[in-house]
Parts: structure tokens; C-alpha cells; sequence
């Protein structure tokens, strides 16, 4: 007798008109949002990825990689800590968007984390990070944007160790670097240096350089490594 | 005695119910209702929920469901997709009354992380009889996270899978909170 009384409130309810059946394109367009909005994240994702990558090449922390732990060093300090983090929220908020769906939430957080870490990596392998972002540095180089100008600058000016600028002439071992300023040092090629580092015999006047090493006297550097790179600016 | 419209559809299963439904069938959601009232009311006072509350806020899960039937994919069972809408209202209504946080977070570890222990053990008949009665009585002072896989496992027969659609869960999670319940309430037991 109960349940008949529950039934017919409810089926009356229903009947009165006062609920309504959300339609099927009402599912559609919630699930096309989600989808949209998903997908949004996900080219946001890959942007801040691709950034982390461009500034990697660019402040020589790839470079500095390839000569030891010193290397490594100047590789985490130039590392951009918070780009990575911004990116790991993004990934967070992508995760909470998708988790109605059985396919994510079966699985648990890390395996979600890891896939897309590994799709994001890939993507980042098959993406010129340069030719994305070097364009963008280049116009808030010239129409300064707020923060945007800013984060480009830091995060993309030169490590620790890290020297970057323009050819100006060539020597046998050494050549006299220019940087953004106009200010010139001359860099001293060591004859043992890594292979990882191109060859000065590649190395022409007007190209634009990074220079892994240290300061051995005023406006001097003896270089580990060098290797051409493309002047944003 | 069974009701009018089990009789004309005694054939019929939830998610053929529920085609019809979709399909403007209103008197066809009446079986869903009779079918659900008694299972879901049980489940409501498995969540504190007793007469009158019990009976508004399955009412609420009905019109939700009826709402939202067209978001019901015929392919998937039924019973997991409306015991998600109670879930929801249910642990919504509790955080409106008592802005009770015992809920289950986003950030629960046990969904962070995959679990080993994820398959599906069958309780002998004994087994599950024992803890069914230990979880009658102890049933309150288990924490919410252990509780509703419990109660959705032993009282509502529910499997690994169904349980964690309802409760948005990963599956090895739903075993974890299993193992970890039934510890729990041998404890509690014991004491």
C-alpha cells in the first residue's frame, strides 16, 4: 500500500508537469561542452608543455644536460618548476572534468597521470616547441603583453654557466660572443670538449650560439660546449 | 501481491523498462519505481535516512531519475545508474544538513594509487551471512567510506563493477574498501 502511494505521488508529480524529461540533446550538448572544454585542457596542456620545452632550449638547461653533474645542476636550476606545476594542476582539473566517465574513473589517479604524461611527451616530440612559442617570443618581445612578456623573459633567460649570444668573429679555438646587451666576451673552446657540443668548425660569424662554461677572467669564458641556436628576439 | 503493471511486463528487465521510458512511456516508470522503492528506502536507512526523510529523498531520487533517463545508456545495467543518483543525493543531503566532511573526497588515497588487491572474492554463504550480521549491528559506527561499499556488496548483491559505478570509484579500489570494512568491523566486533 506504501510503495502504491509513493508510486502514484511520484507518477502524479510527473504527470502535473511540474518535472520534466531533460531531452536527449540536452545530454548531447552537456557532454559535447565536457568534451570541448576537455579537449581546451588538454591543447592548454600540451602549450604549457611545449613552453617547458621551448624554455629549456632556450635558458640551455637541455644543453647544460649533457655535460655532467654540473650540467645537471644548471639543468634543474634552470628547470621551469612552475610550468611544470601549472601543467600537473591543468592535468588535475582535466582528470575531475573526465571522471564521470567510467573509463577514468575505473582506473585510479596515477595510471590517468601516467597516460597522459606519456601522451603529452610524445606529443611534445612531434610538436617544434620552437615554432610555437619562438613566435610568440618574438611578439611580446617587441608588443610587451603583462606577465605574459615576463614569463617568457625568465623563463627563457640564460642559466647559470650559460652564455648565449652572436658570433662576431672566429678563431681557430675561440670566438667573440656578443650578447643581447651588445656586451662581448671572448669564449675559449676546450680542445676535450664533450661531442654532445657542435664543433667550432660549424660555428660562422652572425650565428647565434649557447655557451656551457665558466668565467676564467674578465670577459672571458672557457667553453665546454657550444651550439647554434635560432634568436627569438 | 503483485502490483498491475508487473503483471502486464513480467518479462521485461530495468533497462527495457527504461527504453520505454525514454520513449515518453510515463506509466512504464512505475515499474521502475515499484521495482526501486523498496531496495532504495532500505538504502536510504542504511544512510540515516528513516521515515518521512527516508521517503522524501527517494521520492527526490525518482523524479532526479526520471529527469535524467534520457542520460541512461540501455547498454549498461540499470540498478548501478539509479543507485548512483541516490548515492548522490543521499551523501548531497547529508552535507546540506550536517556539512558532515566523513564523505568520500576527491583526493582519497585509495583512488589515487592502483591496488593489488583488486579481484573479486566470493564469500561462502557462511561467510557472508556472518557478515551481514555483524554489519546489522555495527553498521553505525563504521565510517561512510567503508560502509556504503559494505552495505552495496552484501545487502544490495552488487559486484565489484557495479559498485564502483556507483560509487565513481576505480574496481580495485571497491575491493580494498571491502578488505578494509570487513577488518573494521571484525574489530569492532571484537571490542
Amino acid at each position: 500500500m506504501n510503495i502504491k502511494n509513493d508510486c502514484d505521488k511520484i507518477i502524479n508529480t510527473i504527470k502535473s508537469g511540474e518535472t520534466k524529461m531533460h531531452s536527449h540533446a540536452y545530454f548531447m550538448a552537456r557532454a559535447a561542452l565536457v568534451l570541448f572544454g576537455a579537449v581546451l585542457l588538454f591543447l592548454l596542456i600540451l602549450f604549457v608543455a611545449t613552453f617547458i620545452v621551448f624554455a629549456l632550449q632556450e635558458n640551455g638547461g637541455f644543453f647544460a644536460a649533457n655535460f655532467g653533474p654540473v650540467g645537471w645542476e644548471t639543468f634543474f636550476a634552470s628547470f621551469p618548476w612552475i610550468m611544470l606545476l601549472l601543467s600537473l594542476a591543468l592535468v588535475l582539473v582535466l582528470w575531475i572534468i573526465l571522471r564521470r566517465y567510467p573509463m577514468i574513473y575505473h582506473q585510479p589517479f596515477l595510471y590517468i597521470l601516467f597516460v597522459l604524461i606519456v601522451v603529452v611527451s610524445l606529443s611534445c616530440l612531434f610538436i617544434s616547441a620552437g615554432a610555437i612559442h619562438g613566435g610568440i617570443y618574438r611578439y611580446v618581445s617587441r608588443n610587451p603583453i603583462p606577465m605574459v612578456s615576463g614569463v617568457y623573459e625568465f623563463e627563457t633567460a640564460p642559466a647559470n654557466d650559460v652564455y648565449r649570444g652572436q658570433v662576431v668573429t672566429l678563431s681557430t679555438s675561440s670566438f667573440v660572443l656578443a650578447n643581447d646587451l651588445g656586451q662581448t666576451s671572448t669564449v675559449l673552446v676546450v680542445p676535450t670538449a664533450p661531442s654532445s657540443g657542435s664543433e667550432l668548425g660549424e660555428i660562422e660569424p652572425g650565428d647565434y650560439v649557447i655557451v656551457f662554461g665558466h668565467g676564467v677572467a674578465t670577459a672571458t669564458i672557457q667553453a665546454s660546449g657550444v651550439e647554434n641556436i635560432v634568436d627569438y628576439q | 501481491m503483485p502490483e498491475m503493471s508487473e503483471m502486464l511486463e513480467p518479462e521485461k528487465t530495468d533497462e527495457e523498462v527504461a527504453i520505454l521510458v525514454q520513449g515518453g512511456d510515463i506509466d512504464s516508470f512505475r515499474i521502475l519505481v515499484e521495482r526501486y522503492d523498496p531496495k532504495l528506502t532500505r538504502y536510504a536507512r542504511r544512510f540515516f535516512f528513516h521515515g518521512d526523510d527516508g521517503k522524501d529523498i527517494v521520492q527526490e531520487v525518482f523524479i532526479k531519475a526520471y529527469m535524467n533517463i534520457k542520460s541512461f545508456d540501455a547498454a549498461r545495467r540499470f540498478s548501478p545508474w539509479i543507485y548512483r543518483i541516490a548515492h548522490n543525493e543521499f551523501v548531497n543531503n547529508i552535507k546540506r544538513r550536517q556539512k558532515e566532511r566523513d564523505t568520500i573526497s576527491i583526493f582519497d588515497f585509495d583512488t589515487l594509487f592502483p591496488h593489488l588487491i583488486a579481484k573479486e572474492t566470493a564469500d561462502d554463504e557462511f561467510n557472508k551471512a556472518e557478515v551481514k550480521r555483524m554489519l546489522e549491528r555495527s553498521l553505525d559506527t563504521l565510517s561512510e567510506k567503508y560502509k556504503e561499499p559494505l552495505v552495496l556488496y552484501y545487502f544490495e548483491d552488487m559486484d565489484y563493477r557495479e559498485i564502483a559505478d556507483v560509487l565513481h570509484i576505480p574496481i580495485s579500489t571497491v575491493g580494498v574498501r571491502l578488505q578494509r570494512g570487513r577488518m573494521m568491523l571484525k574489530k569492532i566486533v571484537k571490542e
